[in-house]
């Protein structure tokens, strides 16, 4: 598997894809990004080992470490002992990454961290962001939908968030940009990153991560929206699953946007919205081609829209024709179980099992009653 | 009263309030000691298992810090719910318990004749849930201190039939599967088919089959002595009738043979109190909570009991 | 006058069942040459007659004196008539349909609920009639106990008509004595033999009875002809249930001070349960315990509120062996309590069924039968012990007296075990050792009297 997880990048759990600047939408493969990706406490970049996860006394995604880790368990929905669930579907939340979040939902906060990546996607995935130009600011969306701001530090040749997570529920980290102003149009660049904690969730079970009013005291003006038929998919994108999203501007659907998913390979799919805003995309394997599968391994996907409002205005003294808006979704996507686990064999060995232990207690009760 | 009865009926509650509550916002948390599977969608309050298995596979530095304490925080949750219910957690609560309590209601009704293990055998795997239990502790242990590969993740979730059965009646086949990714998980989702497998037609004949070898019984019977729910027994007024031994499911033969001990709550007792049900002696058998009694022993009961049976 | 159409019918009897040529055959019987000439009375039936005479002058002497006993219930005709049917032979202790089988039963290991389900009719033969001991010891060593004499005369001579139409005997190998009667019965009746094992804390002990159990139902099957389905025989259960339910209603009645019932009577009560179906005798006792309540509720009593209540355990006291306790209640003294196997807890332990299916009705007779048998036959004291212990609590017995045939080894070696556990409660207990004969009567009277003084002196002192 190329450039994304190859081992430069292991850690590959929770990253919030930051559109800083896009050309047009017309040029989204030269789209230049930005990324957040989860660290543990010590803010060392985890090994490509396996063994990361275990010096992760901050756990979190960071445990999720690549070959051979998992064991092909699905961190339960109901489980209140595993840490981050992301929407888009995390496998990461699954096996080893288990019990810590748990610990942290039930004493007090655990900062998480979050190293900011930039460059174009997919090929910037390598390295973190270093020196250069930041404007973006970042929240965190809790569960209670309070909204805490975060700060971005320095941390040598990196730049990382850190943010608290304490209870279990839908978390979203939130980039905002909309300080540049080129060519006459004003850009507003929005990024999401939604993720899900597991543990007991405070008053009644969030799990809705439609539009919600109050952000950056008014609203986020453009948003991807994602959906999930169960709740399963919702820490567990697959190879095959159909991500269904909805674009909203200023709260409501918006039609007819054009909205775009990049793989991490590079391939591109791009549609429009329906009148509903809505737009569905099936999950391609390509990530995932060759050598033997490995079902931890992930790649990050990301979902891109844009629209443009013709109001012209002014900001800090740089007049604009247009307002530009932008947003990104990124989220993680892994292999279909199919690939490693075999129900047709499970049920295979399900009935044979059952049918030879009846037949065992048949015949021992047969032997039984001719003996009295 | 007809505690067999409140004791379905309890166990029909909780069932439907661990796997199906979920929807409803129930939540009673992921520190219950009883096989209300985490795999559930959307569980009413799980099994404190996976979170233990996941939560020792640490570095020890790391569990002797703070990681120690949420640790502790889960087992002493865990052990105080088993202090206060004692075994009641198995008998009345546990939605595994539950299910093969309505297998053997199936097989009453269709008239079949149940199997006891022999005793010898009985003795000998009674060992079986200390082991898993141990081993339940010790390779997380080992995953977090000695390398042993992530693929031993959970181990006893592994290979626990819970995890494909319980989610079936959600409708959910995800968790049916045999896992082909390394040869551990192959072994252990394997080992969850055939006891899943085994599931059915074993626990049609033998009651509570699967429960000799929890490991969560193993868990709870280290509190069995201190549990505020108790089953005591008065020696001397037992008559050593085998009455009691013959209704237990759990073929505990010290409720029949004890006559010094007065707590019977003995390793694999799940206090269902169908012996208390079954003693024709007033008083030999009683069920205290703090020491108050909340159920008797006696000869009206056993005989009501007892017409119920003989003119069906 | 109708001697000789009682041994008419004692004689035909035998003849009838093949088992008086058998016995010429073996050539050993004692009725070998009585069934050649019907008219001329035999050896063996004139032994016969001499003993049917003096029985029914024990049992009319019986009656008598209890007739005088205006304190009786009126409750207790019923169990009276049974007994006053042992004159002239007994042909009324046993009333039988025609063709119906009927299965004579030893010691309290047969399961009756089986016989009753197969359709035949159990009849208890234990016996306490020191008449026909004369008789069983041509058969039987010096040594052997009383009781099992006496049921061999019973057996092999024609005294007691219901005896000789066993179609079958249930014998359990329980002591000794009963192991090795069954060879001897054989010569006069179809007999069934049970294995019973001496250890019954193992599982192969279980095993192997639970086999037995089923064996006798195989034989019971022969016998009738009848299927023992699960039907039958929860049929059967529940009837014998039923008659249990009334004997625990009895025993707490007996609980009682001052005693509403006599000793005697209860223990007549229970031992009338031998030789009738179990319905009347259930539904007798049910008027009884209804008459008792009242008598409770009216404040009538038997005997004074300071009497000594006393208990019986040891070897079983069974009509017309009232000697022990008719003693007791002469002098004054209450038998509240026994632990006999042919009494006291005769009725007690019950059929527990679980699930209710054919296998499980089966085992839970087996281990009613033997598991809570507090027999000394087994290798265990601790169920007696127990049993004892807590017969005393209940009933809140002062003096226990252990009650020992001569020659009944199990009860004897027991009794140490029995006195140490009761000395520790501080229960005085006194051992007597007696057969069926009449002539130590006196001598047991007063060594029973000083023994009630005692307890009495006690009472004194603690009050």
């Amino acid at each position: 598997m190329p450039r994304f997880s190859s081992g430069r990048l292991p850690v590959l759990g929770i990253g919030l894809a930051l559109l800083l600047q896009a050309t047009t939408v017309e040029a989204v493969a030269e789209t230049r990004t930005m990324w957040l990706g989860l660290v543990d406490r010590d803010g060392q970049r985890p090994s490509q080992e396996r063994t990361a996860a275990d010096r992760t006394a901050g756990g979190g995604p960071g445990e999720r470490a690549p070959a051979g880790q998992g064991a092909g368990m699905r961190m339960p929905s109901g489980d209140r002992g595993a840490d981050m669930r992301m929407p888009s579907g995390d496998r990461a939340a699954r096996g080893g990454s288990g019990g810590e979040g748990g610990g942290a939902r039930s004493h007090g906060e655990r900062m998480q961290k979050a190293l900011i990546y930039e460059g174009v996607f997919p090929q910037a995935n390598a390295r973190p962001a270093g020196a250069g130009p930041l404007d973006a600011r970042f929240w965190l969306e809790r569960p209670d939908h309070r909204l805490v701001p975060l700060t971005v530090r320095q941390e040598g040749p990196r730049r990382r968030v850190e943010f608290p997570t304490g209870t279990g529920g839908d978390y979203r980290l939130i980039g905002y940009d909309g300080d540049r102003v080129a060519g006459g149009s004003r850009l507003h660049l929005y990024a999401y990153y939604g993720f899900m904690m597991h543990g007991e969730v405070p008053g009644k079970v969030q799990r809705d991560t439609a539009y919600r009013p109050g952000f950056l005291g008014g609203t986020p003006r453009l948003e991807i929206v994602r959906f999930f038929d169960n709740d399963g998919d919702r820490y567990r994108s697959r190879v095959g699953h159909t991500a269904r999203v909805q674009v909203l501007f200023e709260g409501k659907p918006l039609a007819n946007a054009p909205i775009s998913l990049t793989t991490s390979q590079d391939w591109q799919r791009r549609l429009q919205t329906d009148a509903d805003g809505k737009a569905e995309f099936t999950l391609i394997k390509e990530e995932f081609r060759d050598g033997p599968i490995d079902k931890n391994r992930t790649a990050l996907f990301l979902l891109q829209t844009e629209h443009v409002e013709d109001s012209p205005g002014n900001y800090f003294g740089n007049p604009y024709e247009r307002e530009r808006f932008v947003a990104t979704l990124a989220f993680q996507v892994f292999p279909d179980s199919n690939e490693w686990e075999s129900k047709r064999v499970a049920y295979l060995i399900f009935v044979f099992t059952t049918l030879v232990g009846g037949a065992a207690i048949v015949t021992q009760r047969l032997r039984r009653r001719t003996r009295a | 009263m007809n505690v067999q009865r409140l004791r379905l009926l309890v166990q029909a509650i909780s069932f439907v309030l661990l796997i199906y509550g979920g929807a409803v916002a129930i939540d009673f948390g992921s520190k219950l000691p009883t096989f209300s599977c985490a795999f559930v969608e959307d569980v009413g309050g799980g099994c404190f298992l996976i979170a233990l298995q996941h939560q020792l596979a640490r570095p020890l530095p790391a569990l002797l810090g703070t990681m120690g304490v949420t640790l502790l925080v889960l087992i002493g949750t865990a052990a105080l719910l088993a202090v206060v219910l004692n075994k009641a957690w198995c008998g009345w609560i546990c939605p595994v318990g539950f299910l093969q309590d309505l297998i053997t209601k199936l097989r009453n009704l269709i008239g079949i004749d149940l199997s006891r293990l022999p005793w010898s055998s009985v003795k000998r795997y009674r060992s079986v849930k200390y082991v898993l239990l141990a081993l339940l502790i010790l390779l997380p242990l080992a995953i977090g201190n000695l390398g042993l590969s992530r693929d031993w993740t959970a181990p006893f979730c592994q290979m626990c039939p819970a995890r494909p059965l319980l989610p079936l009646l959600k409708g959910d086949t995800s968790e049916f599967h045999v896992d082909f990714s390394s040869i551990p998980t192959l072994v252990l989702t394997t080992l969850a088919i055939v006891l899943a497998g085994l599931f059915v037609p074993v626990s049609f004949v033998k009651r509570r089959f699967f429960c000799s070898y929890c490991p969560m019984l193993a868990f709870l019977s280290l509190f069995d002595k201190v549990g505020l729910l108790s089953l005591r027994k008065d020696g001397q007024r037992c008559t050593r009738c085998g009455s009691c031994y013959r209704a237990c499911p759990m073929e505990i033969r010290e409720i029949e043979e004890e006559k010094v001990k007065t707590n019977l709550v003995t390793q694999d007792c799940i206090l269902c109190l169908r012996c208390v049900e079954s003693c024709p002696e007033n008083k030999a058998l009683t069920a205290t909570f703090l020491g108050i009694e909340v159920f008797r022993a006696s000869e009206a009961g056993f005989l009501e009991r007892q017409s119920k049976k003989t003119e069906q | 006058m109708d001697l000789r159409k009682m041994m008419t019918i004692g004689a035909g009897r035998a003849r009838g069942k093949g088992e008086a040529s058998a016995a010429a055959q073996t050539g050993g019987g004692p009725q070998a040459d009585g069934a050649a000439s019907p008219p001329k009375p035999s050896k063996s039936e004139r032994l016969a007659n001499k003993v049917r005479i003096n029985l029914d002058m024990t049992v009319r002497e019986i009656f008598d004196g209890i007739e005088e006993d205006r304190t009786r219930p009126d409750g207790m005709a019923y169990f009276d008539r049974i007994f006053k049917a042992f004159i002239h032979g007994g042909k009324d202790v046993v009333r039988l349909e025609a063709g119906r089988k009927m299965v004579g039963t030893y010691c309290v290991f047969v399961p009756e609920e089986l016989i009753y389900a197969s359709g035949a009719r159990p009849v208890r033969l234990c016996a306490g009639s020191y008449e026909s001991v004369e008789i069983g010891e041509d058969h039987l060593p010096d040594v052997a106990c009383p009781m099992v004499k006496s049921e061999m005369g019973f057996s092999t001579l024609p005294i007691l008509d219901f005896y000789q139409r066993c179609d079958l005997v249930a014998l359990p190998t329980s002591c000794d004595w009963k192991t090795k009667i069954g060879e001897i019965l054989a010569e006069h009746h179809d007999v069934h033999m049970l294995g019973l094992p001496r250890i019954k804390e193992l599982e192969a002990s279980r095993d192997f009875w639970l086999e037995e159990v089923l064996r006798f139902k195989q034989s019971l099957e022969r016998l009738t002809g009848k299927r023992i389905d699960r039907k039958r025989l929860q049929d059967a259960i529940r009837r014998v249930q039923r008659a249990q339910r009334e004997v625990h209603r009895f025993h707490e009645i007996r609980k009682h001070t001052p005693a509403v019932i006599h000793g005697r009577d209860a223990l007549e009560i229970l031992n009338a349960y031998f030789y009738d179906e179990v319905e009347p005798w259930t539904a007798a006792l049910a008027s009884l315990n209804e008459e008792l309540e009242q008598r409770i509720a009216n404040g009538v009593h038997v005997a004074k509120p300071t009497a000594a209540r006393l208990m019986l355990t040891g070897s079983p006291v069974v009509f017309p062996n009232w000697k022990i306790p008719t003693i007791l209640e002469e002098l004054g003294a209450v038998l509240v309590a026994d632990e006999f196997c042919t009494s006291g807890r005769y009725l007690s332990d019950m059929v527990s069924l679980d699930e209710g299916t054919l296998p499980d009705m089966l085992e839970a007779i087996a281990d009613r039968y033997m598991l809570p048998c507090s027999c000394p036959t087994f290798s265990n004291t601790t169920e007696r012990r127990d049993r004892v212990l807590q017969l005393v609590e209940d009933y809140r017995v002062e003096g226990v007296i252990y009650h020992v045939f001569k020659g009944c080894h199990p009860f004897d070696i027991e009794m140490k075990t029995i006195e140490t556990a009761l000395q520790k409660k501080g229960v005085p207990m006194l051992k007597v050792e007696t057969d069926y004969a009449p002539q130590d009567i006196e001598q047991l009277r007063t060594r029973i009297e000083a023994f009630i003084e005692t307890l009495k002196g006690r009472a004194g002192v603690s009050a």
